[in-house]
């Protein structure tokens, strides 16, 4: 089925450079749509990248406050001070995961209205799920590797599992995030070479990244998408 | 214009039906409702070309009760998956003449 998807999806760029308006042109851009529109959740929104890329920001600053005490040397944690503040750390990281849940939700589900479709469809189920399972998995991970003390690899963990998670959803709504998931991939990779640098590539994989992926979805995919 | 060309197949002439043939090639099967939103057509618009396509063996109905309500569900038929096939390549090669 996926051949015909880029049959029909080269079809229609050849169809663009030809600005012949006809009817078999707009057949043609019908037909992508549909399918388009029936196998993928298309009403993400770029904005809410933006904004979850703000909320990471401001919650790798607080987290740094919470961590810099026991934070003796650089490169090195000592285990007992990490079970005192794990509770403040695993807030933050809750209070920033469900903040960035909401706007995603509420971005999408106002795309959807504009769009005149609903927004819990099947794609949207089919992306949700291929998401949150290997995400939900990390997250239980990272926090019995914060309770063991395993502080060093925690960032890499996360920044591996959001990667894999993105790339494994990336089938079911814009085929971009794909690539949004390998910088993801990369980075926990590189993250799990530097010991110490964890909050540092933390900040630019859920930070940096979303807000770069945000305007870029915005000016390329938004602005000139078909289905809107 | 559409209608004069080579292999364009005249059960995609009409836009709900074209679409529901997307739709299904791209899907293993859609349920009415769904299918409904996405043409954005009324219940007995869509029933009666379900039922032209069904006829012509191009998608295979299926009636089942969810609790106490029906619930219709449609998959493509090998059949309207070979004559999609064959209307897009007609598209194509017209296409393809239009640029030379």
């Amino acid at each position: 089925m996926r051949r015909v998807y880029f049959y029909v999806f080269t079809l229609h760029f050849k169809v663009l450079s030809d600005m012949e308006n006809n009817e078999i042109v707009e057949t043609v851009k019908e037909i992508r749509v549909m399918m388009e529109k029936s196998s993928r959740f298309l009403s993400f929104s770029g904005t809410s990248a933006i904004l979850v890329g703000l909320y990471a920001l401001a919650g790798a600053f607080v987290a740094r406050g919470i961590i810099s005490p026991v934070k003796d040397i650089p490169g090195e944690y000592s285990a007992l001070g990490w079970i005192t503040i794990a509770p403040d750390i695993i807030l933050v990281a809750l209070a920033v995961f469900a903040l960035s849940l909401f706007t995603i939700l509420f971005f999408s589900a106002r795309k959807a209205k504009k769009m005149k479709c609903s927004f819990f469809n099947g794609p949207a189920y089919r992306t949700f799920l291929n998401f949150f399972l290997p995400l939900t998995a990390g997250g239980i991970f990272s926090v019995a590797l914060l309770i063991g003390g395993n502080v060093g690899i925690i960032a890499p963990t996360m920044l591996l599992f959001y990667g894999l998670s993105l790339i494994n959803a990336s089938k079911y709504t814009y085929g971009n995030i794909f690539w949004l998931g390998c910088c993801e991939l990369l980075l926990g990779l590189v993250c799990a070479f530097l010991p110490g640098k964890g909050l540092l590539l933390w900040s630019i994989g859920f930070g940096a990244l979303h807000i770069v992926y945000g305007i870029y979805f915005y000016f390329r995919v938004e602005r000139y998408s078909v289905a809107a | 214009m559409i209608e004069h060309l080579e292999g364009i197949n005249k059960a995609f002439e009409s836009k709900i039906r074209l679409g529901i043939m997307s739709v299904l090639m791209v899907n293993e099967e859609i349920d009415f409702n769904s299918l409904k939103e996405l043409l954005r057509v009324t219940d007995g618009n869509l029933a009666s070309h379900t039922r032209a396509l069904e006829s012509l063996e191009y998608i295979v109905v299926k009636k089942q009760f969810v609790g106490k309500k029906p619930k219709t569900t449609f998959t493509r038929a090998e059949k309207g998956e070979k004559a999609f096939r064959e209307h897009l390549q007609a598209l194509e090669s017209f296409l393809n003449k239009m640029e030379k």
